[in-house]
């Protein structure tokens, strides 16, 4: 869920009306969205007063994928992007800008 | 225009008087009450309300009823033999491929039409055939596991005789 | 409220990998889902949107409308608002949202007529014969726009809702869209600023987006023959649901009954009251059964995820950071919702789980004319994460640090104080980005990339802790077989909560999972609980459910002591039977016990309890408010076994990521699908993974 957050979940709005408000237009991530190998760490601290030792663990998992994603792609390609999601158009845009050259705006990436 | 239809749905033959108008969604819903059939977008992006139409996965919220007559419809009701769980089932329950389950049921039909049309499916192959279910939970790594799983069970199953 | 843990090596089904116990109903689409259930007579609803953001409504003329066959009512704010004894608005933090607009509309979607009819489509239809005048009012849509003075007010005033114990110190206010600041001042931030090697300034934003649960609300509402009101709901908040009806109606509240089977899916979306107010008032006029569906594209118009934007600044001086200065602000949209706990609960998180002595922060939750927002996945946190630790990457990599060591130096230990002061425990934060580091094998020196293709390694921490203070109850009843079930409000959506809380129960009493049924939510049978939401159940609701079993299990061994002449401490409960410790042959099945005890097997042995984390002192003003003991952290314990952690839920705490350079990613394309065959299968995205 949080992936399709990072890079492409988004409710867009002009003057106020939601343009995308369907699943036709809204992006979720499917099956294919998933990367091809991932690996899940449980670190397990007891909780001292916590049922048996035990925490919830539902949103943790969830928290850090988008940062983690825009530093693996400074780490790649040397830019930063700060607003979500990190869109193909939003990385190619500072790539161009690293460069010294502009995209067009109305350019449909 | 109302006219009155025979479908034949999971092996049995239904006949009801329909409006032109209503989905097959509605009709297996709110007509038949079967509720494994699921509406959840209405545009046929989410694959909730999937059903099979000749083996063939469909959604059923973009299908008219009365274009639906003389096609084998399979719910997830018609799947097995309604006792034990259909080898796919006993695959998701293994590999913990369902959460809020709101999916399942159009995950499942999905399956069984892939593994009858690939038998032997790459993961390439199962995300591809997949990509018109979404899971938003994101049980989607289990899903891909409890395919293969499914698949074992299905190749190790005693062939019926004919 | 602590429980004496037992030594982890006695644990027999905690820790165990166990089947989901609702994994036969889910997988065979029986669940029960509220969209299944029908009644006689029922009603079908449909609501007529505001086209506006923001306009008052000037006409509303619904003769047609009522005159079409099968329309049982059309009904409007205006009238609701003046019937007496019911409030016409409600809210968990203000009560700012109308059951429908009431002089004015707030949003693009703001709920303005409601009809209930034979079925959906009459409804609808009726919809058509609806005329509203309007006349337009400035709005504001950007919440940088909204927090200034001269922005139009979305709200004239704000009007606190009581119904929270922590949002007991909201404010009523007026002539601002800020309905909600929380503060947090630690140290001399002014000071180490001034004093800094360098200061790194940045904004980080992240947009509205939607939970789209699988399974859209619905809620059905009917009278039973005591004219009780009957409500079975969608809800990741059953209890909650109760207070506000009650509050709302002015009914009492054992004569409101809220019932939630499977949920599919909430993520946040489903908390607080939502159709609920809408449906009852109309089956109060109606006197029949009222069903009220979202469709998806109505679910995109109530509820969203707050869209962010963070102001951070931070000091560092020789090669530490000294000082942090976050300005948040939440984008709550027209109504609250449950905004203000999100600013309170995830703004005091903003500066990161970091050693840092001087800290800053403003957190501002705003109103602006856009759909509301209200709880999303981590209940704010991903938002604050995104904005601190893009930061301090960003920060490590300009002084040349190494980004993992760079985070582990001042990564708070076991027992330090957090910005708050509340001491973190049970923390393992440390332990976490070493292993996420070693996962993702970051000090192998990276391979010579060659082509356009690029490669990199990120990593992110971060924290949040359980919403507190809150309440949980549950009762645990032991029947004469050795089965037990258990009474409990938290909602199962695909969590695995039934699992978890009959993993627990089986453990003290010595069962086995298949022997604990648990009991689905329903006020009139299950004790209260705050919300199923926040990573909480696990640790409030798995403590009540441990402690009523335990009342239970001490219950039995009153009666295996006297009649063996031990003392209680010296048995335990394993199998279905109570015995020695070390000579587990001497002692006596359940049904022994209970023919001992009651000289009968035909009655049960019940015990509530009640997990309520003792809070520390309220600071109205910077809302401090954590309990000295009670949070989760980043980090998982127990009882989930190897297979059943929360499938999905634990993936993603890093992300390592291909990169192609300058390949053009298949963006959005809107093509809309002309077949219902899964030729579908979609494309939209393509290979985004690969050609971002």
């Amino acid at each position: 869920m949080h992936l399709g957050l990072t890079l492409f979940e988004e409710m867009v709005f002009e003057d106020g009306q939601l343009v995308n408000g369907s699943l036709l237009d809204y992006q979720v991530a499917t099956i294919k969205d998933m990367p091809r190998s991932f690996r899940s760490v449980v670190v397990e601290v007891p909780h001292a007063d916590g049922p048996f030792g035990a925490k919830g663990a539902g949103e943790t998992g969830a928290l850090t994928v988008a940062p983690a994603v825009a530093n693996a792609i400074e780490d790649a390609v040397g830019v930063r992007i700060r607003d979500l999601p990190i869109t193909p158009e939003k990385v190619l845009r500072a790539l161009a800008e690293k460069d010294g050259a502009t995209l067009p705006r109305d350019s449909s990436l | 225009m109302k006219r009155e239809i025979t479908l034949n749905i999971n092996d049995r033959d239904e006949t009801l008087v329909v409006d032109d108008a209503e989905t097959l969604l509605e009709v297996l819903r709110d007509r038949l009450k079967l509720w494994s059939v699921r509406e959840s977008c209405g545009v046929g992006a989410c694959g909730s309300c999937t059903v099979l139409l000749d083996g063939r996965p469909v959604s059923a919220c973009l299908l008219l009823a009365v274009r639906s007559t003389g096609r084998d419809i399979t719910t997830l009701e018609g799947l097995g033999d309604g006792q034990l769980l259909h080898p796919i089932q006993e695959a998701f329950v293994s590999e913990r491929a369902l959460q809020c389950a709101y999916c399942t049921p159009g995950f499942v039909l999905s399956v069984k039409a892939l593994l009858d049309e690939i038998p032997n499916p790459s993961d390439d192959e199962i995300r591809e055939y997949l990509s018109g279910n979404l899971c938003r939970c994101a049980g989607y790594a289990d899903i891909l596991r409890a395919v293969h799983l499914a698949r074992e069970k299905i190749s190790r199953a005693p062939v019926k005789p004919e | 409220m602590a429980t004496r843990d037992k030594d982890m090596a006695d644990l027999s089904v905690v820790g165990q990998s166990v089947y989901r116990t609702d994994a036969n109903p889910k997988v065979t689409g029986r669940a029960l889902h509220v969209g299944n259930i029908e009644m006689p007579g029922m009603l079908h609803v449909a609501v007529l949107r505001s086209p506006y953001a923001h306009a008052r409504i000037k006409r509303i003329d619904k003769a047609k409308a009522e005159a079409l066959s099968g329309v049982a009512v059309v009904l409007t704010g205006a009238e609701i608002a003046k019937m007496p004894g019911v409030d016409a608005h409600f809210g968990p933090a203000f009560r700012d949202q109308p059951i429908l607009a009431v002089e004015k509309v707030c949003y693009a979607g703001d709920p303005v007529v409601a009809v209930a009819a034979v079925d959906r489509r009459t409804a609808e239809d009726a919809l058509q014969l609806v005329e509203v005048d309007y006349e337009q009012l400035p709005a504001v849509f950007d919440v940088l726009e909204a927090v200034k003075s001269d922005s139009p007010f979305v709200h004239e005033q704000h009007r606190p809702a009581k119904a929270f114990a922590d949002l007991a110190h909201v404010k009523a206010g007026r002539q601002s869209n800020i309905c909600y600041h929380f503060k947090l001042r630690t140290g001399d931030v002014d000071k180490a600023f001034a004093e800094a090697d360098r200061v790194f300034e940045d904004t980080f934003s992240s947009p509205p987006a939607q939970h789209v649960p699988m399974e859209p609300h619905v809620t059905l509402v009917y009278l039973d023959e005591h004219a009780r009101l009957n409500v079975w709901t969608s809800s990741q908040s059953p209890s909650y649901v109760r207070t506000e009806l009650s509050a709302t109606f002015g009914i009492p509240m054992n004569r409101i009954r809220v019932r939630v089977p499977y949920i599919g899916g909430g993520y946040g979306a489903k908390l607080y009251a939502k159709l609920e107010p809408l449906a009852t008032v109309l089956a109060l006029i109606t006197r029949k059964p009222v069903r009220y569906a979202l469709t998806r594209e109505e679910e995109f118009l109530t509820i969203t995820k707050h869209g962010v934007v963070t102001k951070i600044k931070t000091a560092v001086k020789n090669g530490a950071i000294t000082a942090r200065k976050c300005e948040v602000y939440w984008d709550t949209g027209a109504y609250a919702e449950i905004g203000p706990r999100i600013g309170h609960k995830s703004g005091y998180t903003s500066a990161g789980p970091y050693r840092i002595p001087n800290v800053w922060i403003d957190s501002y939750c705003v109103y602006t004319n856009r759909v509301p927002a209200g709880a999303f996945r981590g209940f704010g946190v991903p938002q604050v994460i995104w904005a601190y630790d893009s930061q301090t990457d960003l920060i490590a990599r300009a002084l040349g640090a190494d980004p993992v060591e760079f985070r582990l130096k001042p990564a708070l230990e076991e027992g330090e104080p957090f910005a708050t002061g509340t001491l973190v425990h049970s923390f393992g934060i440390k332990e976490a980005i070493r292993q996420a580091a070693q996962a993702i094998d970051w000090t192998k020196p990276r391979a010579v990339q060659a082509g356009t293709k690029r490669r990199g390694k990120g990593i992110a921490a971060g924290v949040k802790a359980v919403l507190t203070p809150s309440i949980s109850g549950a009762i645990v009843i032991l029947n004469a077989d050795g089965t037990a079930n258990v009474l409990s409000s938290t909602v199962e959506m695909g969590q695995g909560s039934e699992t978890t809380l009959g993993q627990i129960v089986a453990e003290e009493l010595g069962l086995s999972v298949g022997q604990v049924h648990i009991v689905q939510p329903d006020t009139d049978v299950t004790p209260y609980d705050t919300i199923t939401a926040g990573s909480r159940s696990t640790y409030h609701m798995g403590n009540a459910v441990r402690m009523a079993a335990a009342k239970v299990k001490a219950a039995l061994c009153e009666v295996v002591a006297a009649k063996l002449e031990v003392a209680p401490d010296d048995l335990l409960a394993r199998n279905g039977r109570v015995c020695v410790r070390g000579m587990e042959e001497r002692g006596m099945t359940i049904g022994e016990i209970f023919l001992a005890k009651f000289g009968s097997l035909g009655t049960t042995l019940a015990a509530e309890a009640v997990c309520q984390p003792t809070a520390a002192h309220m600071d109205p003003e910077t809302g401090q408010s954590e309990a000295s003991r009670g949070g989760g952290m980043s980090t998982d314990r127990r009882p989930h076994g190897p297979g059943n952690r929360p499938v999905g839920k634990m993936h993603g705490v890093l992300v390592s990521f291909g990169h192609r350079r300058g390949s053009r990613g298949r963006y959005r394309n809107r093509a809309r699908r002309s077949s219902a065959t899964h030729q579908r299968r979609r494309h939209r995205h393509g290979d985004q993974s690969e050609t971002l």
